[in-house]
Formats: C-alpha cells, sequence, structure tokens
C-alpha cells in the first residue's frame, strides 16, 4: 500500500516541475541560513561559517540530485527525456524523418491491409443464435479434383446420422443451390432457393423480422407450399410490403403462401438464398442413386455439455459406420463436423492464398524495416561525435542504446499512425476489389481493436528491427578515436559501413524472392489465360432457362420448348449460330463418375470422374470446339435414334490407348442405371478447359440433348459482331415461345469467364504490387548507402582525381562497389527463391507453375535497379572537383 | 576535522528513517536542518550524518505519508520547511520501535559471552 502510494506520487512528481524545484532551492538556502546563523553563534567567521556549512550538507547539488531523483521515478523520467530529445531530433532532420515515418507507414499499411481482410474473414460472427455450438456436419470426398474436398451429405445418410447421433439436439438439412421462377407482376424472373426442413431455423436459432418460419410437419408434401422471403427480396419486389405475410406469391407456376421475411442481417456466406422453402425429403428413397446425390448440408445444434471434439468423434463414427455399410456408394467417403465458422473459412479455402499474401506484405515490411535501419545508422554514423562526447562526459553505453532505441519507438509509432490512415484507403480499395465475389462482398473491412493491436504489434517489432543495430552500434564508439580526428574515417570506411552493406543486401534478397513469387504465380495465371480453352468465348452470349416442372413435365414438352428456341435464336438477326449445354464451357465443373465395357461391376468409389455436358446439336460448333474424329452430333440423333455420345480427347488416350474410342461404350453412373444407359462413342472433340485457369485437361463426355432432356439449360447464341446487342432479340425469342418463362443471368461469355478469374487476377495484381513495392524500396535502399558511402569519400575521391583518375574510373570504382552488393544479394535470393515453384505448385494445384524465364528475368531486373540507383551517386562523384573536395574538412 | 569525520560512522540506510521519526516524535514539528542537528547530538557526535543525505529521506517518508511537511518561520526568525509526524508515521514509529528491539535483543543475546554454554 505504502509503496503504491509512494509510487503516485513520484508518478505525480513528473509534472509541476518548476514549483518543487524552487522549493527544494528554498529548502536548502533555508537549511544553510540556520546552520549558518548557528555557526556565527558559535563564534565562527562568516566566510568559515558558510564554508563549514556547505561541507555539511555534503554540496548542495548533490543533495539537489539525490533529491531529484527520489522526487521522480527515474526510468520513467529518463524516457520522457529521450523522448522530448528524440522528438527534437526529428524535428531538426526532417527529410530523414518523412523518409523512414513513410517507408515504414507503407509497410504496416500493406501488413494491416491484409490482416484486416483475413480478421475479417476469420472473425465475422455468423448471424445466428450462440454460433460456437453450431456445427455444420459434411462429408468427406475420396477424389478431390476441386477445392476442399468437404462435401454435401445424402439425404439416407441425412436421416441415419440425425437418427443415431448422440451429440446434437437436432440436425436440421439445407439445399442451398435451387432456382425458381417468379412469375406476376412484371417480368418474370428467376431466383435462388434455399430448400430447408421446418426445423432449419429453430436449429439455427433465427427469427424472422416479420411473420414467422416453418413450423413442423411443412416439410411434408401437401403442406409445403409456404415460402420465407430475404429481405432484399422483399424489399426490391415486394415494396417492403408490411402486409405481405398470408398472401400467394407464384414460384414455378405453383401458388405459394408467404409465412415470414428474414431479417437484413441474416446472410449466411454462400447459403444465402433470396427465398427458403421446405425441403420435402421421402425417407423411404435408400436407393443407391439417392445415396450418390449427395446435396444436402447438415446443420447440428450441439448438446449441452457436449464438446465439439466429442461431436467430431461422433461423426466420424457414423460416417464410417456408413462406409461400412453401404460400400457400393460410400466406400472411401467419411465425414466430420466443424463450427459453422470454422467451416466456412474451410470452404472459402482461402488458406493458400492468405499465407501467400501475409509472407509477401511480411517481406515489403522487413525491407523497409532494413532501408530505415541504413538511415538510421547512417545517422549515427554522423553522431558518432556527439556520442562519444556523450560517453566522454560521463554517459553510460547502456544509456545511449536506451536513448537511440525510444528515437526508433519514436519513428515506428509515427509509422504505425500514418499506417492506420493509409490501411483506411487500402481497405476501400481492397472492398472495391473484392466486390465481384459475393460472399467477400458481405465482409465489413474496419479498423477495429484486433487491427489495431495488430498495428502496434507490428510497429513495436519494426522498432525492435531497424533500431538495434544502430543502437548496438552506438555501444561501441571508440571514444578516442573518435574525439582525436574525425578524417581518420576515411581508412576505415569500408569497416564502418559492414553493417549497412549486409542489410542492403539482405534487402535486396527478400526483393528477389517477393518478386520470383510474383512473377511466378502471375506467370502461372498469364499462361493458364492464354492457353487454348478448346473453345472460342469471343462474341458469345448466355442465359440461364429453368422450365418450370408445372408446365414442362415430360420430356417432350422440355424438347420441343428448346428446339424451338435455338432454331429461333440462329436464325435471328445479327447471331451466326446457337445451342444449348447443361455446362457453359470453362464455367466450372460438373465431374460425375462413368462406367465403360467391362467395368460392369467396379464399386462406385473406384470409377474415375468425367466433365459431363450434354448439349444440343451445332454447340461445337457454336462453341468453337473441333471435332477430331468421327462425326457431330446431327439432328437425326434423336429420342428414337441409338444412343450415342462424344468423348474429349484427353478420355480418348487416357481410357483408350489402342486407338478403338470409336464405337466403345460408354455410360454415366451419377443417377440410376435407368436414365443411364449404355452409349456408343461416335465422335471424339477437342479438349476444353473447365475452368479458365485450369492447368490440366480433364477428361469429358458430352451426350445430345434431344437423348436426354432436361429441364435447366444455358442457352448460348454467338454473335456476327458483338454478344451484347443480341439481349433484346434473345428475351425476345424466349417469350415469343412463353411469356412466363423467366431469363437468368444474361452475360456474355467473356464477361462470365472473366468473373471466374477475378480472384486470381486480383491475387495477382496485389502481388505485383508488393513485389513492386519491394522493388522501389530495395532500391531506394542501395542508392541512400551508394550516396552516402560517396559523400564520405569525397576526399579520397578528390585526390584520385587529382592524381590523375578519369571521369570514367571513378564512375567504375562508386558503380562496381555497389554492383558487387548487388549481386551478393541476388545471388542469396535466388537461392531462396529457388523452392519457391514447388511450394507454389502445391499450394495452387490448378496454375501452371514454371520458374523458367523468372528465375532469369529478376536477377537482371534487380541489378538493373542497382545499377541505376548507384550510378546517380557515381555521376555525382565523377564530378567532384578535386580542389573543393580537398579543402572540404 | 577530515580526520575525525573519518571516525564517525556513516548513518546506515533504514535507521535514518527511524531516528527521524523518533526525533519528531520527542521534539515536536521541526526543519530538516533541526533534524540533523539532533541526530547527530544524541549519538552523541558518533555519528556524522552528512546533512544531504537527509532530505532524499525525508521525501521518501512523506511520499509514503508517515509525515507531513509545512513552511514556518524559526526561532530566530529564519523561513523554514517543518515537518511533523503523521498518525500513520506515529503507528509505524511504533512498529518498527518494537521490531528494533526485539533485533536488538536477539543480537545482544548473540553476542554476550558464552555464560549459558557448560
Amino acid at each position: 500500500m505504502r509503496r503504491l502510494r509512494a509510487w503516485f506520487s513520484r508518478l505525480g512528481g513528473l509534472f509541476g516541475r518548476p514549483r518543487r524545484e524552487q522549493e527544494l532551492n528554498a529548502e536548502m538556502e533555508s537549511h544553510l541560513q540556520l546552520h549558518l546563523d548557528d555557526n556565527l553563534r558559535a563564534g565562527m567567521s562568516p566566510a568559515q561559517a558558510r564554508r563549514e556549512a556547505m561541507m555539511k550538507l555534503g554540496g548542495v547539488e548533490q543533495t539537489k540530485e539525490n533529491y531529484r531523483e527520489r522526487r521522480g521515478l527515474p526510468l520513467l523520467e529518463v524516457f520522457l527525456q529521450d523522448l522530448r530529445f528524440g522528438a527534437r531530433m526529428l524535428r531538426k532532420n526532417p527529410g530523414f524523418t518523412l523518409v523512414a515515418v513513410l517507408t515504414l507507414a507503407l509497410g504496416i499499411a500493406a501488413n494491416s491491409t491484409i490482416f484486416s481482410f483475413v480478421s475479417a474473414v476469420l472473425y465475422t460472427r455468423p448471424p445466428v443464435a450462440d454460433p460456437d455450438r453450431l456445427a455444420v456436419v459434411y462429408g468427406l470426398n475420396p477424389i478431390h479434383m476441386w477445392g476442399s474436398g468437404l462435401s454435401p451429405v445424402s439425404a439416407p445418410n441425412y436421416f441415419t446420422w440425425k437418427r443415431e447421433n448422440q451429440v446434437f439436439t437436432e440436425l436440421a438439412a439445407s439445399n442451398p443451390y435451387n432456382s425458381l421462377n417468379l412469375t406476376g407482376d412484371g417480368d418474370p424472373e428467376r431466383i435462388s432457393a434455399v430448400r430447408v426442413t421446418a426445423n432449419y431455423f429453430s436449429v439455427l436459432g433465427a427469427s424472422p423480422e416479420l411473420g414467422r418460419t416453418f413450423a413442423a410437419g411443412e416439410d411434408h408434401e401437401g403442406n409445403n407450399h409456404v415460402v420465407v422471403l430475404s429481405h432484399r427480396l422483399w424489399e426490391r419486389k415486394f415494396g417492403s410490403d408490411p402486409h405481405l405475410v398470408g398472401k400467394a406469391i407464384r414460384l414455378n407456376n405453383e401458388r405459394y403462401t408467404v409465412i415470414g421475411v428474414m431479417p437484413f442481417q441474416f446472410r449466411l456466406m454462400s447459403f444465402q438464398g433470396e427465398v427458403w422453402i421446405p425441403l420435402v425429403l421421402n425417407e423411404s428413397q435408400q436407393s443407391a442413386a439417392a445415396r450418390q446425390e449427395r446435396d444436402l448440408y447438415l446443420f447440428g445444434r450441439i448438446k449441452p455439455g457436449v464438446t465439439l471434439e466429442t461431436a467430431q468423434a461422433n461423426v466420424r463414427a457414423l460416417g464410417a459406420l456408413a462406409a461400412k455399410n453401404f460400400p457400393e456408394t460410400d466406400n472411401g467417403w467419411g465425414a466430420n463436423t466443424l463450427s459453422l465458422q470454422e467451416y466456412m473459412i474451410r470452404d472459402f479455402n482461402a488458406g493458400p492464398a492468405f499465407i501467400l499474401l501475409l509472407s509477401a506484405v511480411g517481406l515489403v515490411l522487413l525491407i523497409a524495416c532494413a532501408n530505415i535501419s541504413g538511415l538510421m545508422l547512417a545517422r549515427a554514423t554522423g553522431r558518432s561525435k556527439e556520442m562519444a562526447v556523450r560517453i566522454a562526459i560521463g554517459a553510460g553505453r547502456i544509456r545511449l542504446v536506451r536513448q537511440l532505441m525510444t528515437e526508433a519507438l519514436l519513428i515506428a509509432a509515427l509509422g504505425a499512425g500514418a499506417g492506420l490512415t493509409f490501411t483506411l484507403a487500402g481497405e476501400r480499395v481492397m472492398q472495391a476489389a473484392l466486390s465481384f465475389n459475393d460472399a467477400v462482398k458481405l465482409l465489413e473491412l474496419k479498423i477495429d481493436w484486433r487491427v489495431v493491436s495488430f498495428t502496434s504489434a507490428i510497429a513495436l517489432f519494426s522498432a525492435v528491427l531497424f533500431g538495434l543495430a544502430p543502437a548496438l552500434k552506438a555501444r561501441s564508439v571508440e571514444i578516442f578515436a573518435t574525439l582525436k580526428n574525425e578524417s581518420a574515417m576515411v581508412a576505415s570506411n569500408k569497416r564502418k559501413n559492414r553493417l549497412r552493406s549486409v542489410l542492403v543486401a539482405g534487402e535486396l534478397a527478400l526483393a528477389v524472392v517477393l518478386l520470383s513469387g510474383a512473377g511466378i504465380l502471375i506467370q502461372g495465371i498469364v499462361v493458364g489465360m492464354r492457353r487454348n480453352m478448346g473453345f472460342d468465348p469471343q462474341r458469345i452470349l448466355t442465359a440461364q432457362i429453368t422450365l418450370p416442372e408445372s408446365r414442362y413435365k415430360e420430356a417432350s414438352a422440355q424438347i420441343q420448348f428448346y428446339r424451338e428456341l435455338v432454331s429461333r435464336l440462329s436464325t435471328m438477326p445479327g447471331a451466326k449460330s446457337a445451342a444449348i449445354t447443361s455446362v457453359l464451357p470453362g464455367a466450372g465443373p460438373e465431374e460425375v463418375p462413368f462406367r465403360l465395357r467391362g467395368q460392369e461391376n467396379l464399386p462406385a468409389g473406384e470409377l474415375a470422374h468425367a466433365r459431363y455436358c450434354v448439349v444440343s446439336t451445332h454447340y461445337f460448333e457454336a462453341s468453337g470446339t473441333t471435332i477430331i474424329a468421327g462425326r457431330d452430333f446431327s439432328a437425326s440423333d434423336d429420342a428414337h435414334a441409338p444412343l450415342v455420345a462424344l468423348v474429349s480427347q484427353k478420355l480418348a488416350e487416357q481410357f483408350f490407348p489402342h486407338g478403338d474410342t470409336l464405337g466403345s461404350q460408354i455410360r454415366m453412373d451419377s443417377v440410376d442405371a435407368t436414365s443411364n444407359p449404355w452409349r456408343t462413342i461416335v465422335g471424339i472433340v477437342q479438349n476444353v478447359k473447365g475452368w479458365p485457369l485450369r492447368s490440366i485437361d480433364d477428361p469429358e463426355i458430352y451426350e445430345p440433348f434431344e437423348q436426354h432432356a432436361m429441364a435447366e439449360a444455358a442457352v448460348m447464341v454467338r454473335g456476327i459482331s458483338d454478344a451484347n446487342s443480341l439481349a433484346p432479340g434473345l428475351r425476345e425469342a424466349v417469350w415469343s415461345i412463353d411469356r412466363d418463362q423467366p431469363i437468368g443471368e444474361l452475360m456474355s461469355l467473356p464477361e462470365i469467364l472473366d468473373n471466374e478469374v477475378a480472384g486470381d487476377k486480383i491475387m495477382g495484381k496485389m502481388m505485383g504490387t508488393f513485389a513492386i513495392l519491394a522493388l522501389a524500396l530495395s532500391g531506394i535502399g542501395i542508392y541512400g548507402l551508394v550516396a552516402y558511402t560517396v559523400g564520405q569519400r569525397r576526399q579520397e575521391i578528390g585526390i584520385r582525381v587529382a592524381l590523375g583518375a578519369g571521369k570514367q574510373s571513378i564512375l567504375r570504382l562508386v558503380i562496381m562497389d555497389g554492383l558487387k552488393l548487388a549481386l551478393i544479394g541476388v545471388a542469396v535470393g535466388l537461392t531462396c527463391a529457388l523452392p519457391l515453384p514447388k511450394v507454389f505448385g502445391s499450394l495452387f494445384q490448378d496454375y501452371q507453375i514454371s520458374g523458367g524465364w523468372i528465375f532469369l528475368s529478376v536477377p537482371v531486373l534487380i541489378t538493373g535497379v542497382a545499377m541505376l540507383a548507384c550510378y546517380l551517386p557515381a555521376r555525382r562523384a565523377s564530378r567532384v572537383d578535386p580542389i573543393v573536395a580537398l579543402r572540404y574538412e | 576535522m577530515g580526520d575525525k569525520a573519518a571516525d564517525k560512522k556513516d548513518v546506515w540506510q533504514g535507521t535514518l528513517a527511524l531516528m527521524v521519526l523518533k526525533t519528531l516524535q520527542a521534539l515536536g514539528p521541526l526543519h530538516g536542518y533541526g533534524i540533523a542537528r539532533r541526530i547527530e547530538q544524541t549519538s552523541g557526535d558518533l555519528l556524522a550524518v552528512n546533512y544531504g543525505t537527509l532530505y532524499p529521506a525525508l521525501l521518501k517518508l512523506e511520499q509514503e505519508g508517515y509525515i507531513s511537511s509545512e513552511w514556518g518561520v524559526s526561532d530566530n526568525n529564519r523561513k523554514a520547511k517543518y515537518y511533523k509526524l503523521t498518525r500513520a508515521g506515529r503507528k509505524q514509529l511504533s512498529k518498527e520501535e518494537c521490531e528494533w528491539e526485539q533485533t536488538t535483543a536477539i543480537l545482544a543475546r548473540f553476542l554476550a559471552p558464552g555464560e549459558e554454554r557448560p
């Protein structure tokens, strides 16, 4: 207690200094007077009396100093004193301060911006009750060509797990990717819908802003014509009508009663739709086909007292049991569960990108620190006389280190402040750049306490990093040499600058690593985009059509609609050809297992997968894909003709190495055998990329639409001049056949492909930006060092010139010094960068990764920049006037 | 004078605070010079108080709340800062006195010629 009181009192002693100082003076004065009076009374002479009093006191100044030390907190006081001194030094060198603070601010802003993005992804809480207790149950795909391997679950497994698990109070299922035709007032529209079991909202713990959510039993046939709207649709389509609940709307030409509206905040990243309707599942459906239709996302509320680990063990056991009981369909498959938030992060599959971006900005910060450290070292050399004087009059070396570290802290604090301002701008740019992605668009990037603490932490770390070298160097100042003669330094220049040289070489090495990394990545993207896609997207307009079951139930009706549509589209003015397909080329995967003759009894788990497309006649003409062998589909390949299929060149090479592709038989294995009978392969087509950047070719299988009717299709029209002018004609063509038919996603194919690679492009751009930043910073670093060295060597250069050295030789002398450094840096950096292609190859499996010319061009680029940075000061050195240089001291 | 001072013992830390408190208890409010003189006299001139060391000690006691200070006027009309005991100081003094007596008693027993040994 007492100590605390004393401490506070001493803390108070830091302030109000002048008044206290006066009081101390007065007390000392009064003490001396009292003593003097006594001494005079004792009979001493005035001079003797005063002398005796002073001696007894033991020196007025010492006493005062001791007293002051007791009054305040010496450590803190010294810190404040250093701070004041540091601030003065920084004010006196505005150029140094500006460069150091700006450099650091850039480095910090790059880090904080990326961090705020990562933190937003990791810490945005889902809008559900007690999100930590809400788990997503998912399947694990043994063969995952795409993405994270997390898979939805089949309905039979849902029912079994719902019944047999011991860890969830309830298990709800949802099928998030549906679309419905909304008709009624205005143009018909296609909206996205999430089908959910009746307990979905209660498991999530989400309540509506209007009306109610689903009641038990509404997910059964007969009761299921009820719909919950999202806030967005309610606002957009129904003008936020507060009396909408209870009214009916038409979805897929059927009446649905609106029972509720969910609030705006209820958004679940990728599980978002515009409406929710009941998911009707039939528990008795246990066929192999049903087991293979994995399209349910399960949400479970973990029982009180059960940990996530217990829940995971239970779900894993259930998954293993399913694999054991149904080897036909579930062999190799597993199951697991994660909290909703963790699942979203995993599903988002951003890990590699995060790691990459964070390492890149980390390197930028390191380079920035090296630069500032170099600047401080240069200044320290300039201040070595000051340091020597301080030591000579009694400053402890630790005290000097402390002072220099305080200066570093001051720079770091200023840098962090400026860095946060830049971060604000960086977040805006990032948010704008990422708005193409619906899931990311929902993220709120802001400067919260996490970002501020992260910024402070890296600022502190940087201060230690760039302050340590100069501070340690101050400890080893040689007083006598420094005070005696400064010009003696000329000879030992090299040794004195060694630390700075190491820093600059290190910077260049880091820049090489970063540039190589960015280069490899960008090259992967560019090469991927340049690669022949196997089709020509130019001038193609696309739209999504889903025929409602109520009107087009029969295959014949579907075939008739699309046949009519394609013929109208291909003859409309400005159009060259038209077709429909189940999946647009390059627009993503649809991997489906298939069987060849001889594989009839292979378990489903061991089948190979192929990209699977159902296309209309003339599709390959419209997409610009070449038929390599055999024939194209023709109008005669209809429902009554023998069943046929086309395969890609890759499939032919991989599965028919003996060239007997044509005439062989193949069948898809996704749904029951009856709807996927054996087909004869009649042609081989060029490989088509499943995704614009995919570096490997997948096996592909095409079926003719007239032999495999479908309600949902993508329409493609190739124009003569451009795609977008075809849009009115396309709408007109659809609505002239059926006025109530909605048209979805009317977009040109290049636009769709652009959207797909937008994320990769932005990644490449960001990496490129950071790499250029690193290049610029390290260029400034080497420039600073060489310019400084030249300044120090003025005299030496003057002597050389006076002795007859030509401009060329001076130029060469300076540049060679810098070049040596650059080459060392490049060599070290290159050694570190060599494993990068391998690392990237495993992180981004889709890309075609190769080092190749990157490892050639990056060193050349860096060396070039370094030489330019050396040339400027070298030129100045070569113009040194020997008279001026020698007089200068 | 120098050789005379060398014979005197320095007032060691810790005990100085006790002496200050005791002096203030015995004499009431007193200025720094007076306290120094009193300690010197009481010790029978055996202790050499470097008067300067007294002031940080006084400040420490004040910061801890055992004494308080106030400007006043001395007998011969000099302005001086007077220190006096606070209630906390009185309590602390009796506590420290007690402890000190115990310590000296223990030490005395150790230092007494070994009469209790067989």
